[in-house]
């Protein structure tokens, strides 16, 4: 099963991910995490995400760059988060894919849901503040888009989260048993 | 106690006034105008107020929501932008997404509006 998690800032997303992998018949439970720490605001950000994690079961992975490169154990249930920072790594980090972004990101994902039991995937809401942003900024707006786009045409559900609260925008019909409800 | 969301402007007050008609702006009003009303419209803002005083909005809005349980909250969505470059901005963009999540967790029901359209999420 492959899900797309969408939601705006502290919309409780990173919670219900969870729950899916928590859910999912799976193992073992890998966290892909893509966020650089760079200041004491990210340490906590941080901090908070692992004690949600805490006692969950889950094995880190820190990739912030190159998703492609890790190898995902057969069968695995994987929950990458978040695709707001891999994309913003791979862009504006020395050593990132510069505008090859998207497309390597998606070729990565793709290649871990062939191999994973269960893929979570989650990203942001960063569309809809009506603000005329400078090239940079749509740029990368536009690329988030397209890396959403395009995993939720291949995923099996995407939900959007909003106040925690799951809003089927394409409901799954599992046929080994729906857990992602 | 029952949460409204939406996006700004798009019709989150005017379908406040079809349900109740005492409204506090969240924005202005005082403790005890809060504590009477019926309805708490730009709670988003209230939040912000609250954050001036060093309070959280989380414990601040489930305590209204403990005084007054048939309360209904009206909020912003402010959440799906890009992130802000100002610290305090970020925090309070955050702790609005928090309180959200908490108060939507104890609510009975949870709608969100578009276009002057109220969608129950939850109930």
């Amino acid at each position: 099963m492959t899900a797309l998690v969408l939601g705006g800032a502290a919309s409780g997303k990173s919670e219900y991910a969870e729950s899916l992998i928590l859910a999912s018949p799976h193992k073992p439970r890998i966290y892909v995490a893509a966020m650089i720490c760079r200041d004491s605001e990210d340490a906590a950000r941080i901090a908070r995400h692992q004690a949600l994690r805490a006692e969950k079961g889950f094995l880190t992975v820190e990739r912030p760059l190159d998703l492609g490169s890790w190898e995902c154990p057969l069968g695995a249930a994987v929950l990458v988060e978040c695709m707001t920072n891999l994309l913003a790594n791979e862009l504006y980090e020395p050593n990132g894919a510069g505008i090859q972004a998207p497309e390597k990101i998606l070729t990565a994902l793709q290649a871990i849901s062939a191999r994973a039991g269960t893929l979570v995937v989650v990203s942001g809401d960063i569309f809809a503040d009506g603000k005329n942003y400078d090239v940079e900024t749509r740029q990368y707006q536009r690329m988030l888009s397209q890396i959403n786009r395009g995993f939720a045409a291949l995923a099996d559900t995407v939900k959007e989260i909003v106040c925690g609260i799951p809003l089927d925008w394409k409901p799954w019909n599992g046929k080994e048993g729906n857990y992602a409800g | 106690m029952k949460l409204i969301v939406g996006g700004y402007a798009q019709g989150k007050r005017a379908y406040l006034e079809t349900i109740v008609q005492k409204i506090a702006d969240g924005g202005l009003a005082d403790e005890k105008t809060l504590e009477e009303a019926q309805g708490i419209d730009k709670l988003h803002l209230l939040a912000a107020r609250w954050m001036e005083q060093g309070k959280d909005p989380t414990v601040m809005a489930l305590t209204l929501a403990e005084k007054n349980p048939e309360i209904i909250f009206v909020c912003d969505e402010i959440g799906c932008g890009i992130v802000p470059m100002e610290r305090k901005e970020r925090g309070w963009r955050e702790a609005v997404g928090r309180m959200c999540c908490a108060l939507a967790a104890q609510a009975q029901q949870v709608e969100r509006v578009i276009c002057g359209i109220p969608m129950v999420i939850k109930s």
